[in-house]
């Protein structure tokens, strides 16, 4: 049992898709905190304490795993990044390890795999191996 | 860092027979290009190129559309493929430029002042962090500046040591092509001035209206704007620009 509720916070440019996520993630008793663009993650990042960090890549102001890599690089954030796609495993692999994020989920699997691989990862620390980067720290 | 195509941004102008097309294209090779535009011509079309990088090593060649694609996700721009005729003097054109704009490690270099122009706190620090990155290992590093407002934007432009501006269009009080209009008036035709922004052909025929070399539409492949930079940096190029 968690004494505090976990907490998750997640870029998406789809409004659509971060209803489904925050709705399927309420359920498990995670709480959700969304943006739309980068200015709204800033500022969630500053008002909250996520557990974890899920961003999509493909958003319309900059690359996701660029976004990770200035979260990681420049300020320096803890918790445990994730990056989200439709993009080729391979790709998406190779993305989340150049940009130092700690594993990857891919939306071709469907968001209900996305919303339970990002649950182990808040239940036990760790993604599913096939979803770790080589350098991620959750393994 | 997202991946790069490993191609200087160049300037392209195309036609199909009707009016020409101020653009970008990526992905050159020897034998093909893609042409970022959402004025999609039929495959098979025949279509005339005009490509350059910073105004130089400017080529024209010729070639047929083998695919067109429509934009469905960031980061996938609308535009063709065009494969080069295969004639000599098309040949040697295009190994002209990518002679021109390949990666040369031993090349000599200078240091250049990069101004990054852009409202977002994280992506101007995106951008250092890639430059501190990309330059890490190189002996001559480009010197970053950033401004997050046209005020602070045209003092350092109006200092006129600068050689590379890079200009979100987003910007409070002010649009891109203001600022970039100010760029090419203040630091004349040297400047490598990029446009980027949200926005596809409007804000682009804006932004080269303006004077900008360049127009990328977000998210923008930082390794592209930094293999640019880099090749700003060789002796040559600045040379031949003169700009020292």
């Amino acid at each position: 049992m968690h004494s505090e509720p976990r907490r998750i916070l997640v870029l998406d440019d789809s409004r659509l898709v971060l209803d489904v996520l925050r709705a399927a993630f309420e359920a498990k008793g995670v709480v959700v905190d969304t943006a739309q663009t980068l200015d709204e993650l800033e500022a969630k990042r500053e008002s909250t304490t996520p557990d974890v960090i899920l961003l999509d890549i493909q958003m319309p102001e900059a690359w996701g795993d660029d976004v990770a890599a200035t979260l990681r690089g420049v300020y320096e954030v803890k918790v445990p990044i994730v990056l989200m796609s439709t993009l080729p495993v391979d790709e998406l692999r190779t993305r989340a390890a150049s940009a130092s994020a700690d594993g990857f989920v891919s939306k071709r699997d469907g968001l209900d795999k996305v919303v339970a691989r990002i649950t182990e990862l808040l239940d036990t620390g760790a993604l599913p191996a096939s979803g770790r980067t080589r350098s991620g720290r959750t393994s | 860092m997202a991946s790069s195509t490993q191609n200087a941004l160049l300037r392209a102008e195309w036609s199909d027979g009707s009016s020409p097309e101020r653009t970008t294209v990526y992905e050159l090779t020897a034998t093909t290009a893609f042409v970022v535009t959402e004025k999609l011509p039929a495959v098979g079309t025949h279509v005339d190129l005009r490509l350059s990088f910073a105004g130089l090593a400017t080529i024209d060649v010729r070639g047929l559309v083998s695919h067109v694609r429509m934009s469905l996700d960031p980061g996938a721009p609308a535009g063709f493929a065009v494969e080069f005729d295969g004639d000599d003097k098309t040949r040697a054109a295009v190994t002209k430029l990518l002679r021109a704009t390949r990666p040369r490690p031993d090349a000599r270099r200078r240091t250049i002042r990069v101004l990054h122009v852009d409202p977002s706190r994280l992506l101007r620090d995106m951008f250092s962090y890639a430059i501190t990155k990309y330059f890490a290992s190189k002996r001559v590093k480009p010197e970053l500046l950033q401004a997050p407002d046209i005020h602070v934007a045209r003092a350092m432009i109006d200092s006129g040591d600068v050689h590379v501006v890079q200009v979100d269009n987003e910007i409070q009080s002010a649009t891109g092509d203001q600022i970039v209009k100010h760029a090419r008036a203040t630091l004349g035709p040297a400047a490598w001035i990029v446009g980027v922004g949200l926005g596809g052909t409007t804000t682009r025929d804006r932004m080269l209206a303006a004077g900008a070399d360049v127009y990328v539409q977000k998210p923008i492949v930082l390794t592209d704007v930094l293999y640019s930079i880099e090749l700003l940096m060789r002796e040559e190029v600045r040379d031949a620009l003169g700009a020292a």
